[in-house]
């Protein structure tokens, strides 16, 4: 299991991305009254068939040819388990892939929210051309992100460049603070 | 704080600094962000690398990559010059990857110390 919750989102989008996902959604939802910690990460990308589905959920099993083990979705399953909360997969070829870990907030287990901010800057910089549409809610306050709107904003100017990968890094970590997601 | 409004001002200091860079990058770096890479703490290491660049305006692009095989090795950052030749950082931290960016982009002098080759594997 990774470090964080932070850590976890930015591996399983980066499986998005590499399957080729043109569009990516992304929520985080806490809320408190319902003792829930929601990650959710839904993509356009190439899919996966039932056969491959499974396979995917095994640790001895990867896309990658530079080593023989993937733990990526392994770990996303692990930790909803361990959280008592629910794991959910769904794909279909050509269509997408939805993956959503659900966790019970205050469980003993549930790993700290860790840095979203450069975890989605980091996720940006790798696919600036992936238009990525991010969601945050902590029991009625909301944020949201969406590359493209940044682009307009932008005019232009890449959304890879330096100054603006680390501005989207300390904006994020600023509106999560301010609805206390912590 | 941070606002959208900052956003705009960035755009224009960007643009300026579009007009008074010419030619291409002479480093491409590489950061390897596949699970191993971000259980290892790739994360910071990029977000150090990039802070780097920005602050001296070095001439340098960065990409992620996915595994890159040596996952005990993790992070690792591959850095390219414009002849294409490379050299592999391994088990790099943020501190780690300040010292590359000023040495290696800045001055042009490979970092030895953290090389694979320094690991003996």
């Amino acid at each position: 299991m990774l470090a964080d919750i932070a850590s976890t989102m930015l591996d399983l989008a980066n499986n998005s991305v590499r399957a080729k996902a043109t569009s990516l959604r992304i929520r985080l939802v806490e809320e408190e009254d319902k003792n829930r910690f929601l990650l959710w990460i839904k993509d356009n990308g190439q899919g996966m068939d039932r056969k491959l589905l499974e396979k995917v959920q095994s640790p001895f099993f990867t896309t990658r040819t530079t080593r023989k083990i993937g733990l990526g979705i392994p770990f996303a399953k692990e930790l909803a388990q361990l959280c008592e909360g629910r794991f959910c997969l769904k794909s279909k070829p050509g269509q997408g892939t939805l993956i959503a870990i659900e966790m019970k907030a205050d469980h003993w287990d549930r790993p700290p929210l860790g840095d979203v901010g450069e975890a989605l800057s980091t996720l940006i910089q790798s696919a600036p051309e992936v238009e990525i549409r991010f969601g945050a809610k902590k029991n009625q306050k909301r944020f949201t992100l969406n590359t493209t709107k940044l682009k307009e904003l932008l005019d232009g100017v890449r959304l890879d460049s330096p100054d603006v990968i680390l501005w989207i890094k300390d904006y994020v970590r600023q509106e999560l603070t301010k609805i206390e997601m912590r | 704080m941070k606002s959208l409004e900052d956003l705009k001002k960035l755009r224009e200091s960007a643009k300026r600094k579009i007009d008074m860079r010419q030619g291409e990058a002479d480093y491409r770096i590489v950061v390897g962000m596949a699970t191993c890479g971000i259980a290892a703490g790739a994360r910071p290491v990029l977000n150090a690398l990039l802070e780097e660049l920005d602050k001296n305006h070095y001439p340098a692009v960065v990409t992620q990559t996915g595994c890159i095989g040596m996952c005990t090795l993790e992070p690792i950052v591959e850095v390219f010059d414009k002849q294409g030749e490379k050299t592999t950082y391994v088990l790099v931290n943020p501190e780690k990857a300040r010292e590359i960016i000023h040495s290696h982009v800045g001055k042009g002098e490979v970092l030895q110390k953290y090389t694979i080759a320094a690991t003996g594997k």
